[in-house]
């Protein structure tokens, strides 16, 4: 079920603000939404095959330079898209599926 | 007895990871090897070893890149349908084949059609995708700038020399087809397999 939602959970996180791989891969494994940093990659090149991520390198303050990754306008739409369909489709099956009533 | 480095220990990981996932598509493996890679960099022995065992197995993270690959998992729907899912295609540029053929193309296609020969070779190397921009520019360039560094020191080993020794027949100076011979025959031909070599293991994503 989560296949195809983490995607965008990697736009929503964009959209706060540019990071790097470590950084997603810490927030999604904590979320419980990826196992490992090996689902991350194919996932963001993806996303920047189809263009709603793009790259670039910032040293950090440790000194290697690392690759950040931010949201582009074509991905900035795409989220959009995504909350105006996803809000709804949650109420919908929180409203069918409820919380579990014995 | 091992060493402790943090780049004795960066460099293990580095070397178990591209063993696991010898098997993943080129882009693939090279990005989770440069994420990787940053992440490891600049850390001491004890930082580099808390985030091997926070990463974990290499081979689950060769495992776990497998499924995510397109062959197994069908690429991100837009969230409007507007595009509809098609069957994708490859670009003539993203195969093996033509990353072969632009290799030695650039080696041996001077060696056909003079100076030509390894323009058409340069422009086919350049549009190729196997390969990063990086090594594109080490292969086209580094003849180059390798026959310019023997000339500059050549120059350097004459004037220190005196100038009567350039002339002189029993100093051997640099002739300028001792340069064809290194940019022609020796250089430009290696660059080109080097790049051919550069591309084991790596296969379209």
């Amino acid at each position: 079920m989560r296949k195809g939602v983490v995607e965008y959970c990697v736009l929503g996180l964009l959209a706060r603000e540019p990071m790097y791989g470590w950084q997603l891969a810490e927030e999604l494994t904590g979320a419980g939404l990826i196992a490992s940093i090996g689902t991350l990659y194919p996932l963001l090149g993806r996303l920047r095959d189809n263009g709603w991520v793009s790259t670039f390198d910032l040293p950090s303050e440790s000194g290697p330079i690392r690759k950040y990754y931010r949201l582009t306008d074509a991905g900035t739409e795409q989220l959009a898209r995504f909350r105006a369909q996803w809000t709804p489709f949650a109420r919908v099956v929180s409203g069918i599926v409820g919380e579990g009533r014995p | 007895m091992t060493e402790n480095t943090p780049e004795a220990l960066r460099e293990d990981y580095l070397a178990r990871l591209d063993t696991a996932m010898r098997e993943l598509p080129h882009g693939v493996a090279e990005d989770i090897r440069e994420g990787i890679a940053e992440e490891l960099d600049g850390l001491d022995a004890e930082g580099v070893a808390a985030r091997i065992a926070q990463l974990g197995d290499p081979r689950e993270i060769a495992r776990e890149a497998q499924r995510e690959v397109p062959s197994s998992a069908p690429a991100v729907a837009p969230a409007a349908a507007s595009v509809p899912a098609a069957n994708r295609r490859l670009p003539a540029t993203a195969t093996r084949g033509f990353a072969m053929t632009a290799a030695l193309t650039l080696s041996f296609g001077g060696f056909v059609v003079p100076v030509l020969g390894w323009i058409v070779g340069v422009g086919l190397v350049t549009s190729a995708t196997l390969w990063k921009r990086w090594e594109k520019l080490v292969a086209i360039t580094v003849p180059f700038v390798v026959t310019g560094l023997f000339l500059l020191i050549s120059g350097l080993f004459t004037a220190s020399s005196g100038a009567g020794a350039a002339n002189n027949p029993l100093v051997p100076g640099l002739g300028e087809w001792h340069l064809l011979i290194l940019l022609g025959l020796l250089l430009v031909p290696a660059s080109g397999l080097w790049l051919l070599w550069r591309l084991r293991g790596r296969y379209p994503r």
